[in-house]
């Protein structure tokens, strides 16, 4: 599981380098999520622009994330794919999560919807 | 893995556990793909089959050895054929379960982390059907294709 941490504009963006987020590897995200976030930043960007395919393990995943990083620090995600934002989208996740369309609008000071 | 061609569809036979459903599922997509079948609804069909393959690796064979899985699928017009069998335990009750929205309407701490499978499933699908049959448990459903139609009409001469 790689995920890419770096900090930008006093926030940490996480980049997942992973073509799924799935059943198989939904635990290792999380851990691996967890390790990578341990750092005092409150606002924490997935950028998803490299995942094409996420289940609903890798929601749940995505979801146990928001939970642990809160209530102190907010997750957003950015650069979902046309099947991962599907996803959200009939899941009704895109109205619990911050969603940029690219890591760059994350950061441009304008909220948007993926 | 062993897979027979055939007409307008396939089938697979491969262990229900993660990686091998992993393999499963890129060999659909790379089927649909050379079909000129859309990315849209590619990923439809591989979120819908991931969805279930999860469900037989971790209910249906929970716990156990990871048993076999077959994996069918034909062509009908506008529409793929998919058949699922397992060798592992039966639905709970016997039927399907109901599939229902999780409510997502909540406190941060409170949100659902799973329960989304049978609605993504039910949402995606339709002719939805399972049953039981000779200790095994089968599920078939159909998903709308955007196939060209001389591809669907290998579909009179489906796989045995």
């Amino acid at each position: 599981m790689d995920l890419q941490a770096e900090v930008r504009d006093q926030a940490l963006v996480v980049a997942v380098q992973e073509n799924r987020v799935d059943a198989a590897v939904a635990i290792q995200f999380k851990d691996k999520m967890r390790e990578v976030t341990a750092t005092p930043h409150e606002r924490v960007v997935m950028d998803l622009s490299l995942v094409d395919f996420l289940d609903s393990s890798g929601l749940g995943a995505v979801v146990a994330v928001m939970k642990f990083l809160a209530p102190g620090r907010k997750l957003e995600l950015a650069g979902l794919t046309p099947t991962v934002a599907k996803v959200f989208r009939l899941t009704r996740m895109d109205t619990v999560f911050t969603l940029h369309d690219t890591i760059e609008s994350a950061f441009s000071g304008d909220a948007d919807a993926a | 893995m062993t897979t027979a061609n055939g007409g307008c569809g396939f089938k697979l036979c491969f262990a229900g556990e993660p990686f091998s459903v992993r393999d499963a599922l890129g060999q659909v997509t790379n089927w649909l793909k050379d079909r000129d079948v859309c990315e849209e609804t590619r990923g439809s069909v591989e979120l819908v089959l991931a969805e279930v393959l999860n469900n037989i690796s971790e209910h249906a064979y929970r716990g156990d050895q990871p048993g076999p899985v077959e994996l069918s699928l034909t062509c009908c017009p506008s529409a793929v054929c998919l058949c699922l069998r397992d060798q592992g335990h039966e639905m709970p009750e016997g039927s399907l379960p109901s599939g229902a929205a999780p409510d997502v309407n909540k406190q941060t701490q409170d949100l659902p982390e799973g329960g989304f499978g049978w609605f993504l499933i039910n949402t995606l699908t339709h002719d939805l059907r399972y049953c039981r049959e000779a200790g095994r448990n089968c599920l078939s459903f159909k998903m709308a294709l955007d196939m060209p139609a001389d591809t669907v009409r290998g579909a009179a001469n489906p796989p045995q």
